[in-house]
């Protein structure tokens, strides 16, 4: 009886919500009316049966399944303008900067910004794009530009590269930005990922709000940060409903989520995973890093202040071995400061220092340079030891170490002897700064398509009062004077050959000829997912916006 | 019982007096510039001017004397304010706040665990020692105080969550996700609990008065849960006390592991980032819950055992 008594006030409902859903949606004054409708309908369903049949095939069709794509990430990262910790701001596709960069760099397209150019050496103007609104509704336009370039002068030491002065609006959708000394590379600089700009109302209250292809949700503390399509993209409109990343810190159980299909999508795959994965039938994706190791050596400090000791030590590498064995087939000898495929790294131009342990030996023995009794070589007294500092750091290079007991473990045979000094990143830049080392690793790249203004770092004489490396020092004369020009030739340069040919210059000064440094092997960026994820292009840029919208999850079925 | 407690307070005032200072000296002493650390934080593969440090040193307040640098974090960490972190650019207590709930759920789900599986376990074995339970029993705890519990952790995870599919791996927030990292911990100190548990009962049953207590024609159940188990607690509470105070100071492989979204995982963060501000509160606070973790200890322990109050 209850039985009953329960299938047919399931009818009942199941008729009623039917003949709602069916009918226009009833005013709220005539509640009234729907209750005397309901009660007829019961009268009819007693008499017959076949209605439910009916209803049910009438029905609506099941609503689509929203499109989730799932993302294993490795870590929960700051957003240092909102006081909400999110991943990387231009990273997760909330916000935009105003130019965006193509996967392959080969030249700044427009973006929030529709046209750009200098009106003196100190003045750009930018044009931006009309009828942009904020995901919470604000307007997109000039006074939003100053807002946003303004919080990012005060808020991140990065600006300090942008030696923006002020901004000022010349009307709704034109803004003249005016720096402290001339920025020929400005629009390049300000595809940085962190100079995005902000929906001002919504930043001032906290709050995530940008003009991206995706809306933030909500955020867990280190666990996730959900992320739905925004409808109102001015671009090309995102095809997954929504994307949520998952903070996965342990390796290990990163690929456990992808391999049990909790996650579709995971970043920062250790190379010695890949071929297990793709043996399990996921698809890798691999793209260069912007970012290179490098090693850097001290040319103040005896021995390496001999230019023959420096060639050793490069000659006696065998980067093939390096990126076989170390970075499993996923990495390649590097003759340059910018990664292959990047516009103008002039890689396949170089020569480079090519591995020969037998002429490495022969180099120092004519020099002068004899192999000692306990097996390490001598000259005048000077014994062949050289310190390396090596970070293990967040920032520091995979593989580092292993490199360098690598290192160590071939330069012995010949009297090199390596004494390897692992340490935090920041005590390596002091160790090169103050120069106490003779071998140290470093890092350079850059968030931003601007490649080159890391390269000031490294190969611009008197760049900065304390060089860091001291063949930059003015005072000690280690490289012609002429190198200061190349790399301001290099950044004016309109063509990409005019560019390579200053980067020839650079490279065979400071690596070929000089050994102040050598190149690290070229690193993939590995990431993997599984064979439904479609329309992923990995970027060359470090941390740049990931292509999220241009993916679209396919059924297995 | 009110002046012993009150002993215990005030005994704290210098334990934590000392916890700040060397803190701080630790944190002084780490090698490297710190305005160079907060400066890699914003643009990693940079090299900042000199300019731009001295920047960074002013409003960090790092050109202060040393002493004002102390007096003015002293003074912070008392009103519970412990500065802003540099890589999350949020107060520290916020970060440490949303954490802490997560931690301490994980710390006394796996303690009490720990308990459930010990306490029995050690009962049993000390009732029938040398039995094949007792031998079984040993086996489990040397195995379970042998492995770490990085590997334990993703033993269970590869075994439980990936081949069984009995739970996922990634904790979302559903309520089950507790279950694998707190048997991880729980069998960690479950272990010595154990072995704690069996030898202090195997002392008690050789006293005089479990003796008089059969003489008396007690059942055993009695004699062992009402006679012995009282006397086994005490030793059992202490160690478990201070298992509970290292567990709440997050268990930070277990935490990344299971991306358990507690203290640890911050900690850990905050090593990789050299965060020192939420490094510093991590430290503090720690070194507050041991020593309040052992005040609560000695309260309870005064409680179950008077003589211990009289002897102070």
């Amino acid at each position: 009886m209850k039985n009953k008594v329960a299938q047919l006030l399931a009818l009942l409902m199941l008729v009623s919500l039917v003949v709602t859903a069916c009918g226009p949606t009833p005013p709220p004054q005539v509640v009234k009316e729907t209750v005397v409708v309901t009660q007829e309908v019961e009268k009819v369903v007693k008499e017959t049966v076949e209605v439910e049949k009916v209803v049910v095939v009438t029905a609506t069709p099941a609503p689509k399944e929203p499109q989730i794509l799932t993302i294993g990430t490795y870590r929960d990262v700051c957003d240092e303008y909102l006081a909400t910790p999110i991943i990387m701001p231009n990273f997760t596709g909330v916000w935009e900067p105003l130019f965006s960069v193509p996967t392959d760099m080969s030249e700044l397209k427009p973006n929030l910004a529709t046209a750009w150019k200098p009106l003196d050496d100190l003045t750009w103007q930018f044009s931006l794009k009309q009828g942009v609104t904020f995901h919470n509704g604000e307007p997109f336009n000039a006074e939003a530009v100053k807002y946003s370039l303004e919080r990012i002068k005060a808020k991140i030491s990065y600006a300090s590269r942008l030696a923006i002065d002020r901004v000022e609006v010349m009307d709704e959708y034109t803004v003249n930005v005016i720096t402290a000394e001339p920025r020929p590379n400005l629009p390049e600089l300000l595809t940085h990922n962190w100079t995005i700009m902000l929906a001002p109302k919504a930043t001032e209250e906290g709050k995530p709000v940008g003009t991206g292809p995706f809306m933030y949700e909500s955020h867990q503390v280190g666990r996730e940060v959900v992320l739905v399509r925004n409808e109102d993209y001015h671009g090309q409109v995102a095809k997954v409903d929504k994307v949520i990343f998952r903070f996965i810190l342990d390796d290990n159980a990163r690929l456990l989520a992808l391999k049990n299909g909790e996650v579709d999508f995971i970043q920062q795959v250790p190379s010695v995973a890949v071929s297990d994965l793709a043996n399990a039938g996921f698809q890798i994706i691999t793209a260069p890093r912007s970012d290179i190791g490098l090693i850097a050596l001290e040319p103040t400090k005896p021995p390496t202040d001999d230019e023959n000791v420096r060639r050793a030590v490069a000659m006696s590498i065998d980067w093939a071995a390096v990126a076989k064995d170390i970075h499993n087939d996923l990495a390649t000898p590097s003759k340059g400061f910018l990664p292959p495929g990047i516009a103008y790294s002039a890689q396949d131009k170089m020569s480079g220092i090519p591995f020969d342990l037998e002429g490495a030996a022969e180099l120092l023995e004519q020099n002068g340079w004899v192999m000692g009794s306990d097996g390490v070589r001598e000259k005048d007294g000077q014994k062949l030891e050289l310190d390396v500092h090596v970070s293990e750091g967040a920032e520091s290079s995979p593989g580092s170490r292993e490199t360098i007991e690598f290192m160590q473990a071939t330069m012995l045979p010949i009297g090199i002897k390596l004494n390897i000094k692992i340490e935090s990143d920041e005590l390596v830049d002091e160790a090169m700064k103050t120069r106490i080392g003779h071998l140290y690793f470093a890092e350079s790249g850059s968030y931003s398509m601007e490649l080159s203004s890391t390269m000031f770092d490294w190969f611009m004489p008197g760049a900065y009062d304390g060089a860091y490396h001291s063949w930059l020092d003015p005072e000690l004369d280690l490289v012609p004077a002429e190198a200061a020009e190349w790399l301001t030739a290099m950044q004016a340069a309109p063509s990409k050959e005019e560019k390579e040919e200053q980067m020839q210059k650079l490279l065979k000064q400071y690596f070929e000829d000089s050994v102040y440094i050598i190149p690290l092997p070229n690193l993939q960026r590995i990431e993997a997912g599984t064979q439904n994820v479609q329309g992923y292009q990995p970027h060359y840029l470090m941390n740049y916006q990931m292509q999220f919208h241009t993916v679209s999850l396919v059924d297995d079925q | 019982m009110i002046r012993y407690f009150l002993r215990r307070v005030i005994s704290l005032i210098p334990v934590l007096f000392g916890v700040l200072l060397l803190t701080f000296v630790l944190i002084k002493l780490t090698p490297g510039d710190p305005a160079l650390i907060i400066y890699k934080q914003h643009a990693a593969t940079y090299i900042p001017t000199e300019e731009e440090l001295e920047e960074i040193r002013e409003k960090y307040g790092l050109n202060d004397p040393l002493v004002m640098q102390f007096v003015r974090w002293v003074v912070k960490t008392a009103q519970l304010d412990f500065e802003t972190s540099t890589f999350y650019h949020r107060p520290v207590s916020e970060l440490i706040a949303e954490r802490a709930p997560y931690t301490v759920r994980l710390a006394i789900a796996s303690m009490a665990l720990a308990l459930l599986i010990s306490l029995p376990l050690g009962v049993l074995s000390a009732v029938w020692p040398n039995s094949f339970f007792d031998n079984i029993s040993r086996v489990l705890a040397v195995g379970g105080s042998a492995l770490p519990s990085f590997f334990l952790g993703l033993l269970l995870l590869y075994f439980i969550a990936y081949r069984l599919k009995l739970f996922s791996v990634v904790a979302t927030g559903r309520p089950e996700d507790i279950i694998l990292p707190a048997a991880t911990l729980a069998l960690g100190s479950a272990a010595p609990l154990t072995r704690l548990v069996r030898a202090t009962m195997l002392e008690q049953l050789n006293q005089p008065y479990v003796t008089t207590a059969y003489a008396k024609g007690l059942r055993e159940r009695t004699v062992i849960v009402r006679h012995a188990l009282k006397n086994v607690l005490i030793p059992v509470i202490t160690l478990a006390g201070m298992y509970l105070a290292h567990l709440l100071g997050g268990t930070v492989v277990v935490e990344s592991i299971f991306s358990w979204p507690g203290i640890g995982s911050l900690a850990l963060a905050a090593i990789f980032y050299r965060d020192y501000p939420v490094l510093r509160a991590f430290v503090m606070i720690m070194a507050v819950v041991y020593v309040l973790t052992n005040l609560v200890l000695d309260i309870l322990i005064g409680l179950l055992d008077p003589r211990v109050v009289i002897d102070v």
